[in-house]
This record gives C-alpha cells, sequence and structure tokens, in this order.
C-alpha cells in the first residue's frame, strides 16, 4: 500500500492545533462549547481513566452516549488510549446494543447511564472520569492501528462489524483535502449523521484539522426549522446530509432568509435523484456528491452536483476504482454494466469475527501494482456513460428474474425516477400470489398520475421491465439513517391509491393515518395504535409532521406527534392545530432571495 | 451479470498474502502476484469454512505481531 504518501495521523493533527490555536472554539454542542485547549484537556483525562480501567492498544471501547460536547471528547479518548471505537447509540434497541457489545468483545464502555446494556464485567466509565496517572507522551497510532469498529446490517440478519484503521482515516481526511471538498482554511462543521453511521465519520474527524465541529443533538435534527436556525446561528460552512434530509430542509433553508446562506452540502449514502441534483445544480448551490462503502472508509468517488444528471465522478487521491464484468475483466464499453470493485489504502481491514465473509468481499487484486494488494467488491453496478461520466445504476444483490427474463431493479427505479413529475422512486419485488413474482413501482411527486407512468415506462424500458403496479405514497419509507426502506414500502393492493383518491376529501381522520401508513410503511394503522411501537423513529416522526403541514396546512410541532398517546391522540392535536391557523408561508428554494417573512 | 464470486457450482481456491489476508479466489482466473494458494481446488462453501477455522483474526499480520510485543 504505497500509492500515496502516508497522511499524518489525525492525533498529530490534532495535537498541533491544541498547541498553535489553544482558545478556537473545537465544540459547539447542547451542552455547552470547548475550546482546543479543554478538549484537549478532557479526552487526556478520558484516555488515562481508559487506561486506568485496563485498556491497551488493540482494545475495543464502546461509546454509548448521546450527541452531546462528550461524544466528541469519548471518542478520541478511545483512540488516545490506543483504542478503536465502537458506536453504541443510545437510540438503538437494548439487544442490538448488546449483541453488539459482546461481538465486540469490548474492554471498556464509556457511557453516561449508569447500567447501559452492555456485558456483565465490562468496565463502565462516565464521560467526564478523569485518570490522573498515565504516560504524558500522547498515543502515535500506527497506520494499521485500528480506528473504529462500525455495524452495518448483515445479510444474515444480524449486524455485522466494519474494522476500519487508522492510516484510512488519516487518508480520507487528506484526500478530502486534497480534492478541494475540505476548504483549506478552518471551517464550521455541522455533525448530522448518527455516530453509527460512516458518515459520521467523515464530520467529526474535521475536528483534527481545526475545524470547529456543531454537534445536532437529536431534537434539533428532528426540527427542520431548529435546524435551520442552529446552522445559521454557528454560521456553518460545512453540511452532511443524505438526499432524503434535504428534502425535507430545502424548504425552511429556502425560507431562511437573505442572510442565510446555504452550507456546502457533503451528500452521500443513497444516489442523488435526478430531480435533486438538477434543482441543486439549477440553484447554483454548493454541493458534492460522494460515494463510498463502509468497507472503504465513508467516500471512495466524488464530484461537485454539476451537469445535467446524477453521476458519481472520480476516485478520490489514493483510490482505485475498477469497473468489472463477471470474469473480472475491465468493462470498457461505453453504457456497459459492470459491478464496482474498488482498491486503495482506504480498504477496511475486513469484518471482525467474519473471516469467511472478508475473504470473498476483500479478495486479491489483479489489476495493483504493488503484489498482495486487496479490492473490496461492492455489489454495486455502475456504468460509463457516453460523455464519461461514471454513473451508479443499482446493487447487484437486487437482480431478478422475472419470467426468465433478468431485471435490475436500480435500472427500473432509475427510468421510474426519471420521468416528468416524479421526484423519488423504489421498486421491489412482489409476490402478488404463491410464484406470481411482479414488479412494483412506488413513486412521490404532488402532479404525478400513476395510470400514466407504465405507458411511460415502456418507452424506454422492454415489457418485462415495466412495473405491474406504480402506487404513489407522500413519502417513500426511510431507515434510521435516512435511506429508502425497501422493506417497509407497503403491499402494492393496501396503498393502491390513485390521485382521485388521495385528494377526495377524505377527513382528517383517514388523512392522519395515511401518512402514518406511508412514512411507517405498514398496510394498517389503528386508531389505539403507538407510533413508536410500530418502528417510527425520530425521521419518520418529522416526516409525519412535515407532511401534514403540507397536506393540510397546519402549523403542527414535532412534540404533537412525540407526546400522543396513540394515533387517536395525535389526530386530536392535529384538529387542534388545524383549528388554530394555517402553517406560515413556505417559499420554493428559488425564492428565497426574496423571502416571503 | 453473474459474479465470479459467488458461483457455487465452480471451484474455487483460498489464497494468502504476506500480512496473512485471505482472499477467496475463482480457480479459472489467474492468481495475483504476492498471493499464494494455500487451500482447494475445493467447493465455494468448502473453501469459506477453512478460511473461517484457519482465519482467526482479520486484522493485518504486521499490526498482529507488534500488539503481541506489548
Amino acid at each position: 500500500m504505497t500509492t500515496i504518501t502516508v497522511a499524518a495521523d489525525l492525533l498529530s493533527r490534532l495535537a498541533a492545533v491544541v498547541a498553535a490555536q489553544p482558545g478556537r472554539v473545537a465544540v459547539h454542542a447542547v451542552d455547552g462549547s470547548l475550546d482546543f485547549a479543554a478538549l484537549d484537556r478532557r479526552t487526556a483525562g478520558l484516555a488515562r481513566a481508559l487506561r486506568a480501567a485496563g485498556v491497551r492498544r488493540g482494545d475495543r471501547v464502546g461509546v454509548h452516549l448521546a450527541r452531546t460536547a462528550d461524544l466528541p471528547v469519548a471518542l478520541l479518548a478511545a483512540w488516545r488510549a490506543g483504542a478503536a471505537y465502537v458506536p453504541l447509540d443510545p437510540a438503538y434497541p437494548a439487544e442490538r446494543i448488546a449483541f453488539m457489545a459482546a461481538d465486540a468483545r469490548l474492554a471498556a464502555v464509556v457511557s453516561a447511564d449508569a447500567e447501559p446494556p452492555v456485558p456483565a464485567g465490562v468496565p463502565v466509565l462516565r464521560p467526564d472520569a478523569q485518570g490522573t496517572e498515565g504516560p504524558a507522551e500522547p498515543f502515535t497510532p500506527h497506520p494499521l492501528d485500528s480506528a473504529y469498529v462500525i455495524y452495518t446490517s448483515g445479510s444474515t440478519g444480524r449486524p455485522k462489524g466494519v474494522e476500519v484503521p487508522h492510516g484510512a482515516v488519516a487518508g480520507l481526511a487528506a484526500a478530502l483535502e486534497l480534492s478541494g471538498a475540505y476548504r483549506p482554511e478552518p471551517g464550521v462543521v455541522a455533525w448530522n449523521a448518527s455516530v453509527s453511521f460512516d458518515a459520521s465519520v467523515q464530520q467529526w474527524i474535521r475536528i483534527c484539522r481545526g475545524d470547529t465541529l456543531v454537534v445536532i443533538d437529536d431534537t434539533q435534527r428532528a426540527e427542520p426549522t431548529r435546524l435551520v436556525r442552529l446552522l445559521a446561528e454557528h454560521a456553518v460552512t460545512d453540511l452532511d446530509l443524505t438526499p432524503s434530509h434535504w428534502q425535507l430542509l430545502r424548504e425552511p433553508l429556502a425560507g431562511a432568509g437573505a442572510g442565510t446562506r446555504v452550507p456546502r452540502l457533503f451528500m452521500g449514502g443513497e444516489p442523488v435523484p435526478a430531480r435533486t441534483w438538477r434543482e441543486l445544480a439549477d440553484a447554483r448551490i454548493d454541493a458534492l456528491n460522494l460515494y463510498g462503502p463502509t468497507e472503504c472508509t465513508v467516500d471512495a468517488i466524488t464530484t461537485p452536483v454539476t451537469g445535467p444528471g446524477p453521476h458519481l465522478g472520480e476516485p478520490l487521491p489514493g483510490v482505485r476504482a475498477y469497473l468489472l464484468d463477471g470474469r473480472l475483466m475491465p468493462v470498457t464499453t461505453a453504457g456497459a454494466v459492470g459491478e464496482l470493485y474498488l482498491a486503495g489504502p482506504g480498504l477496511a481491514h475486513g469484518y471482525p469475527g467474519h473471516p469467511g465473509l472478508t475473504a470473498g468481499r476483500f479478495t486479491a487484486d489483479p489489476f495493483a501494482t504493488e503484489p498482495g494488494a486487496r479490492m473490496y467488491r461492492t455489489g454495486d453496478q455502475a456504468r460509463r456513460s457516453a460523455e464519461g461520466l461514471l454513473e451508479y445504476v443499482g446493487r447487484v444483490d437486487r437482480q431478478v428474474k422475472l419470467r426468465g427474463f433478468r431485471v435490475e431493479i436500480g435500472e427500473v427505479e432509475h427510468a421510474l425516477g426519471a420521468l416528468a413529475g416524479v421526484t423519488a422512486a423504489a421498486v421491489t419485488l412482489h409476490e402478488a400470489a404463491p410464484g406470481d413474482h411482479r414488479l412494483a413501482g412506488y413513486v412521490t411527486g404532488a402532479a404525478v398520475r400513476p395510470a400514466d407512468l407504465p405507458a411511460e415506462l415502456r418507452r424506454t424500458l422492454p415489457a418485462h421491465m415495466v412495473p405491474s403496479t406504480v402506487t404513489v405514497l407522500d413519502a417513500l419509507p426511510l431507515t434510521p439513517n435516512g435511506k429508502v426502506d425497501h422493506s417497509a414500502l407497503p403491499a402494492p393492493a393496501a396503498a393502491a391509491t390513485d390521485t382521485a383518491e388521495r385528494t377526495a376529501p377524505g377527513g382528517v381522520d383517514e388523512q392522519v393515518a395515511e401518512v402514518w401508513r406511508t412514512v411507517l410503511g405498514v398496510p394498517d394503522v389503528e386508531q389505539s395504535d403507538d407510533f413508536l411501537s410500530l418502528g417510527g423513529h425520530s425521521l419518520a416522526a418529522l416526516r409525519v409532521v412535515h407532511l401534514l403541514r403540507r397536506k393540510l396546512d397546519v402549523e403542527l410541532q414535532l412534540r404533537d406527534l412525540l407526546d400522543a398517546a396513540d394515533l387517536a391522540g395525535f389526530t386530536a392535536a392535529v384538529r387542534r392545530a388545524a383549528a388554530a391557523g394555517p402553517a406560515a408561508a413556505r417559499p420554493t428554494l428559488t425564492a428565497r432571495r426574496e423571502a416571503v417573512r | 451479470m453473474s459474479n465470479p464470486f459467488e458461483d457455487d457450482n465452480s471451484g474455487y481456491l483460498v489464497l494468502v498474502n504476506d500480512e496473512n489476508q485471505h482472499s477467496l479466489w475463482p480457480v479459472w482466473i489467474d492468481v495475483p502476484a504476492g498471493w499464494t494458494t494455500v487451500h482447494g481446488e475445493a467447493p465455494r462453501q468448502e473453501c469459506l469454512d477453512w478460511i473461517e477455522a484457519n482465519w482467526t483474526d482479520i486484522r493485518p499480520a504486521s499490526l498482529l505481531a507488534t500488539l503481541d510485543q506489548r
């Protein structure tokens, strides 16, 4: 792994910032701010406490903390103690946290809870623990020392960890600087992604290069207007988000007034829809598309969001990207689909505890100049357009066969999403009757006429690739990480509402229930159902409020949903809000120069 | 497009590099430089089982060597 110079390790870079600018603000959070001197003091103290609890180089430390100033302190303290950190989001179910804690064989856990759900015998330290004994000299990680283990969902039904070395994380920061994604001067960075999602790494490590980190807590994140105020208050320069989250922020951001500038947007986690791409490009919003699997340390390929449509861009410095066919031969024909393989120093070690899985995904690299190098098989399909742009097509593992025809669901989604009026699209394989597999399409878009879509699709797709049904939804269901949750799409029959039905005067009760069904992806809801027990999470709650504000023109708060005991209680709150008057005007993105408010 | 690492009807090798990192490898594709065959040809699942039994820590060997010295 000698293709690029080894990047300076992040702890050394942080130490240089602390020495040069001790009084600069390092962290803003709901529970207070830290300058670089205070950040250094606290991380050194917690690192010493971890060492005193027995943590050694090569160990793993669980970090079970809410989104406060304690969080970056604990992550850095784990590193300074020589350990890798393992995020244990307190919002996750206790059972899942317990599984990860046991699977990762944690040496210690940092938690504000007295009894976090971790195995007995694992030392639990409070985030303000301060050791007094210990080595004075800071730990300098070797590039192969593990930096973190982040769990992702596994195809076998249990989460699997991805173990990433320090050299890869330092290389990510250096590559984003070289590519211009990180500006040379210190910025103010919003920490938006959950710490259990590897997009967070790209955000919080920026503290090590002297950027100021604004830790967004869950309630701020869940209220677009509050989040937009926070961005303005701290003059945030960089915001990382999924395209789905952007859909919720674009209106409040547009309406925030001429004094608020849109930060540079780092968009990742899922493909940017064509309509969003054009909207950002046309409005000349400073946005980057970032592509990369967790296994290749967050970001591998990037491009500014400009030009006519979505594409991935080019590999970051140090990253090698190969588009290969089923014989591992490079795909060179324009338009031909291949699988994307990634190589370079950004590769993870693999999946700890899963050597077979690791050996099947991180394989020998036949194209490397240095012997013994590995490449990662992404499972993502891509193609080169006639113009030479690398375009995302879909997942290899969502390939389906229909009546003998091989169908790439990703391609159908692309085609559906490209139709006029469609703002987002998803396609699943639906078993209408045993053995009767059909493609089910789902779209969002206010003016879309679902009956017309199949005919339009037949213009670009062979008949066997055209979905049997197209269902219009108010929103696509999302996972807690903000990606489209295909498994939560409703059965097409249950939600096969056409535009006429949807806009029929169904009454508030029915409209509220419809929004719950859509967002939660369940076929039916009862008046006695509780939002959280149906699988609702904060981003889902936010979407319910957002959709009802638009649909019914009411000034609804997130609290109205979270405080309600059940659907009946929430519907009553919606009625009260409706009686109180219409929502404030919501200007569109293009109207932001002439802000209405 | 089938993937050469996912074919249950094909033969596979288990390769190892200097860092003791293991790779599943299709027997009909040339072994890349810097890798040696330690198992196979064998069916895919048998290779995966062999890797599970013989590669206990997926971290690079040079890192594990320095951790042992601590």
